[in-house]
Parts: C-alpha cells; sequence; structure tokens
C-alpha cells in the first residue's frame, strides 16, 4: 500500500514555485507603488526589476566639448556612419531626406529625416524619423545638456527600432556615443589593429577652445595647435598614413 | 618583425608577425632599441590576468628611435623616446586633470565592455596588456605603434644611455607615484613590502622625498642587499615576523605609511594563504593578498597605505574594519607615467637617481622567453632583465 503521508516532489516543486512567485510579485507590486507614491530621479531606462513600458533603447556620454559643435556635427547627415560602427553610405535626397545603406549584412536601407522638434527644449536636441515607405523603421534623438560644472556636454541618444532590435540597438548605441567622443576629442577613433574607416567626414568649423571646458591643475603635454587639435580632422579621402 | 608572444601559462614565444602600421593622424611607429620585463609581465606569464588571446605581443617598458610618423604626430624620425606604457589621448576630462592612466579615450569601444562589466568603468589602454586594457601590441619587439604620440613618448637628448633612461616607460614612475601616494612626510617612517623593481624604487623615491627610515620587506636576499644599497633596513619575512618586528621598530606605533608592491600574486605561509593560493591557481579566486592584509595590519592610526601591486580581481578576507577603525588613507591605481616622466628625466640627468643598479641581466630579444622563465624561476638572481633587438 503507497505511503500516503509522504509529499510527492512535483507537489512540493509547485509549491516552492507559487510561493517564489508570490514573493517576486509582491516585491515588484511593492516598487510600482513606491514608484508612484515617490517618484526619484532616476532615468527611466535605469528602472529596477520588472518594466512593461521600458523607453526606448538609449545611452549617454559625457563629452569634453560645448553642445554647440557637438549639435554642428550631427547636424550633417553624412556623419551618421559614425554610429553604424560598420562602413555605410548615406545619400542626400533633393526632398532634405536621406537614405542610409547600412550595406552588405547591415539590414535593410533606412530613408530619414530630420524632424524639427517644436517641444520645450528642442533647441538642445536633434531628432529624426523614417519616412513613408523606408524598408524599414526608425526613430533617433540625440539630446545636448551642459554637464555640471561646467564638464562639457553630456550627450543622450535614443533610438525606437522595430521589435527584437532593442538589445542590439542599446548596445550599438553605447559603442557609437564612444566613438563620437573619441573623435570629438581627440580626432581619431582609437584602434588596436587596423579597421575599416567609418568614412569619417568633412567636418563643419569646430569651436575654438572646446576641449579646454574641465582642465584641472594638474601638468598637461604640450598644447597643440588649433588646426591639429580639430577633432574632425580626419576628412574623407585623407591619409592619416601620409606624414 | 619578430616579437614575443603570448600563447598560455606559462607559453612565450618568439615569432615573426606583421610590422606594424600607422593607422591614426597621431601615431607613430618607434623601432625598439631596449625593452624590459615588468614584475607585472609574470602576472600574464602566470595567466592570472583576464582577457588575454594567443598571439597577443607583450611588453610595456620600451624605447626606441622613431620610423614613421602619422600626419599629426609631431616626433621626428630618428628622435630617441622613452615610451610610456599608459596610452593616453591628452585631451578627456581625465588626462586634462594628469590622470593619464584613466584615459577615456585609448581602449577601442570594442574591448571596453569587459573591463566595464570587470569594474564599473572601461580602463584605459595600455600596450601589451591583455584585451581588458585594449589589446595593444607590445613593446618586446623590433617594432612598435605608438598611439597618441604626442601624448605620451618623451624625447631623450643625447649622452643618456638607453639603460638609464628606459625604466621612466613605467617602474622608475610606478615607484615615484607609489612614493607620492604615501603622502611622505619629512622623517616618517615607511614600509614597503616588496623588492621588486617597484618596491626598489619606491624605496629610493621615498627616500628622496624626505623619509626619514625606509624599511622594505622581501625574502630574496639580493634584492634585500639592494633595498640596504639605498639606504633602507631591510626585513626577510622568513626569518622575521613582519608586524612584531615593525611594531618592534615604530615603538609600537607602527610605520607612518606603508606600500604594497607586490599585488596579487604575494607568499605567505599560514593556511590562509595556502588556501588562497590553491584558489588562485585552480581558477576558483583571482588575488591574493597577504602583503596587503599585512600592511594594513601593521600602518599606524591615520597612517596612508600606498598600493602600486597589481590586482585583477576580488580579494577575500580585506580587513576592512582595519582600514576604517584606524581611519586609513588608500591610493592606489595604474601610474599616471606622463605626469612624472619629465621632472624624472631631469632627475636622471641632474645624477639624482640612477636606475641601473638593479639591472641583472641583458639579453637578446631572441631570449625573452628564457628571460621570462628565469626571471620567474630565480627571483633572486634575475631582478631586472633588459632585452635588445639585434644584440649578438
Amino acid at each position: 500500500m503507497p505511503d500516503r503521508s509522504r509529499t510527492p516532489p512535483w507537489k512540493a516543486l509547485a509549491g516552492l514555485t507559487l510561493i517564489g512567485g508570490l514573493f517576486l510579485a509582491q516585491r515588484e507590486l511593492s516598487r510600482l507603488r513606491r514608484r508612484r507614491a515617490f517618484p526619484d530621479d532616476g532615468p527611466a531606462r535605469a528602472r529596477a526589476g520588472l518594466v512593461l513600458d521600458r523607453p526606448a533603447a538609449g545611452a549617454s556620454v559625457r563629452v569634453n566639448a560645448p553642445a554647440e559643435g557637438l549639435m554642428a556635427f550631427w547636424r550633417d547627415p553624412a556623419n551618421l556612419p559614425l554610429l553604424a560602427g560598420t562602413p555605410s553610405v548615406v545619400t542626400s535626397q533633393a526632398d532634405g531626406s536621406f537614405v542610409w545603406d547600412l550595406g552588405p549584412g547591415g539590414g535593410p536601407r533606412l530613408h530619414l529625416r530630420r524632424v524639427e522638434e517644436t517641444a520645450e527644449g528642442a533647441g538642445d536636441s536633434l531628432a529624426w524619423e523614417s519616412v513613408p515607405g523606408s524598408e524599414t523603421t526608425a526613430e533617433a534623438r540625440l539630446a545636448f545638456r551642459p554637464a555640471p560644472g561646467g564638464r562639457g556636454t553630456i550627450v543622450s541618444a535614443e533610438v525606437r527600432r522595430p521589435p527584437g532590435r532593442a538589445a542590439a540597438a542599446e548596445a550599438e548605441l553605447r559603442r557609437a556615443l564612444r566613438r563620437f567622443r573619441m573623435l570629438a576629442e581627440t580626432g581619431e577613433i582609437a584602434l588596436a589593429k587596423a579597421a575599416p574607416p567609418l568614412a569619417p567626414p568633412d567636418p563643419p568649423a569646430w569651436p575654438k577652445g572646446g576641449f579646454a571646458s574641465d582642465a584641472g591643475d594638474a601638468p598637461r603635454p604640450e598644447p597643440r595647435a588649433e588646426a591639429e587639435t580639430n577633432p574632425l580632422r580626419p576628412r574623407r579621402g585623407d591619409d592619416p598614413c601620409a606624414p | 618583425m619578430r616579437a614575443l608572444t603570448w600563447h598560455g601559462k606559462h607559453d612565450v614565444r618568439m615569432e615573426t608577425v606583421p610590422d606594424p602600421r600607422i593607422l591614426n593622424p597621431r601615431d607613430a611607429i618607434i623601432e625598439v632599441t631596449s625593452t624590459a620585463i615588468c614584475g607585472s609581465d609574470l602576472h600574464l606569464y602566470d595567466g592570472v590576468i583576464a582577457g588575454m588571446q594567443a598571439g597577443d605581443i607583450l611588453g610595456h617598458e620600451f624605447m626606441g628611435r622613431v620610423v614613421e610618423t602619422g600626419r599629426d604626430s609631431p616626433l621626428e624620425k630618428g628622435a630617441r623616446v622613452v615610451v610610456p606604457f599608459t596610452i593616453s589621448c591628452g585631451h578627456c576630462y581625465f588626462c586634462g586633470r594628469g590622470q593619464f592612466a584613466a584615459c577615456d579615450n585609448s581602449n577601442p569601444v570594442e574591448e571596453q565592455e569587459a573591463s566595464e562589466r570587470l569594474y564599473g568603468q572601461a580602463l584605459s589602454g595600455l600596450f601589451g596588456y591583455s584585451h581588458l586594457t585594449g589589446g595593444y601590441p607590445g613593446g618586446q619587439a623590433e617594432y612598435v605603434r605608438v598611439p597618441f604620440s604626442d601624448v605620451g613618448p618623451i624625447v631623450i637628448p643625447e649622452g643618456l644611455e638607453d639603460e638609464q633612461v628606459l625604466f621612466l616607460s613605467d617602474i622608475l614612475p610606478t615607484g615615484w607615484m607609489a612614493a607620492l601616494n604615501a603622502g611622505i612626510e619629512p622623517g616618517d617612517t615607511v614600509a614597503v613590502w616588496g623588492c621588486g623593481p617597484v618596491g626598489l624604487f619606491a624605496v629610493q623615491s621615498a627616500l628622496l622625498l624626505g623619509a626619514g627610515r625606509v624599511i622594505a620587506i622581501d625574502s630574496y636576499p639580493r634584492r634585500l642587499d639592494l633595498a640596504r644599497g639605498l639606504g633602507a633596513d631591510v626585513l626577510d619575512h622568513v626569518q622575521t615576523d613582519v608586524y612584531e618586528a615593525l611594531m618592534e621598530m615604530t615603538g609600537g606605533i607602527g610605520p607612518d605609511a606603508v606600500i604594497d608592491a607586490v599585488g596579487m600574486e604575494s607568499h605567505g605561509f599560514g593556511l590562509g594563504a595556502f588556501v588562497e593560493t590553491a584558489r588562485q591557481k585552480t581558477g576558483l579566486g583571482t588575488d591574493r593578498g597577504h602583503a596587503l592584509r599585512q600592511a594594513i595590519r601593521a600602518c599606524r592610526k591615520g597612517g596612508r597605505l600606498s598600493a602600486p601591486g597589481v590586482y585583477g580581481g576580488m580579494l577575500d578576507r580585506f580587513p576592512i574594519g582595519a582600514l576604517m577603525q584606524k581611519g586609513l588613507q588608500l591610493r592606489t591605481g595604474q601610474t599616471h607615467v606622463q605626469q612624472y616622466m619629465a621632472d624624472l628625466l631631469r632627475r636622471i640627468e641632474e645624477g639624482e637617481i640612477d636606475t641601473t643598479f638593479l639591472i641583472s641581466h641583458r639579453l637578446p630579444l631572441e631570449a625573452a622567453p628564457e628571460g621570462y622563465a628565469n626571471f620567474r624561476a630565480r627571483p633572486n638572481d634575475w631582478t631586472k632583465v633588459v632585452l635588445k633587438p639585434g644584440m649578438g
């Protein structure tokens, strides 16, 4: 005769799962209540726990330069390949929009246009959206805020892509912003080995003294001439190997 | 070209590899005339640093002549330069503060994520020191590509031999910064754990900065002799209980400042040290902290701890209670080499600092694997190995 006094293992497992589930649900509920009762100043992308309304993929980087020149850089569509991290081609159209061809393996062609934002604070941001008929859809926004203490500019990027691309988009964005910081602060993108160029563009004018915003008291290398410090110095067709 | 490449634990080989070439406008190519094996290279040799890949070119202490320059490099072909092991852009927030070893722009974007996951922020680029710091080919080679050549390399005047200035690339400024980080005040008693090259330069620097007494701790007689030659009192931790000795020698107060120039492969004799070593060797742990714990315990209340020794991961039984309760100050980090090079070069030129006393062996570059094996196995006699490409 079977021993009915012992609980079957599957029942024990189900019980534990139920208890665990209830615990997690209670914790999420508690977080939700806390968020409603006392919303903190943390960015929406940094919310802890289960977030059903997670915002668009995004990343931020602090650049040791004023916003003006940084925005000028991104107003030129030819600079967008820097976001992709792989060589790609942007072609301007007659209506002011442009087509971004990510090349073989890069995915469908993206037909974008700049959006003139009218909301408050729009003067410190740039936005793009895909036009009807584009092979894929995307929305992107770059915001430029002065960092506290005059320590350069915090550049934040947000991108909305079709479902399934969000995680990859966030990692790509982080890398893209770091490449941008390298280019803006040093004039080049660090390489440990040879890599295909990202088609650096013809540069707009760069604000003089853009790098001096937070220099400390520590000894620094001899300053370079203005022409040498221009972070957009690499020009299409230029050969960095040329002496 | 010929270069020393890493292939795994205790497996380094001289191989023929592609020559470096200019990749960015501020690059330069250096033909190496002298390079050295650093104590921290032994951490790579022992396989305890993460992020190494088979075929990586080792070496972060090197100097040579400029043979090629990018469009924006201010160096002239033929110039003789010493290259800092830290790769620094010169323009980011950190370089602007002289924190060159924290440069935000020298570690390639693709390599940044690993160290960001480990440490919270990405590390800067270093030559020949794993892909956590960029995967840059190192200087134990005939030629090296030097990024940001307008920020790093210092031009050496003719008349100074390679061996007088080679160590400006790392260990001399590292010992110097270790002493500065110890906040030495005139008359201080300073204890230095480890009489490897960095420890010896820390001893020398501490005395130059006004320490009243320096006590050097190691177990190898030749290394202790070198420290004694610099003016230090010495303790052999095999024959003497270091804590008891330091208390006795300081009247029960403890040293004013302590310097851990040992790092993640320190030796100890207790059961705890045995377990820590076993965990490191089996991959269950990363760092051994015997010297660091001893230094914290011995340091006087309100004293300063400087840690130039390399640590890579996690440390168990870290005496945070002693650190807090005694009010110790802790300073550490990779060396901001560019900040100190010019001052130290001047001191060498004026004869205030001699760097050649610790060199025990000079070998052709082709004998680098032998140099590593002996530097690891015979630390008493092999105190510093200089490698010379083309040496007969």
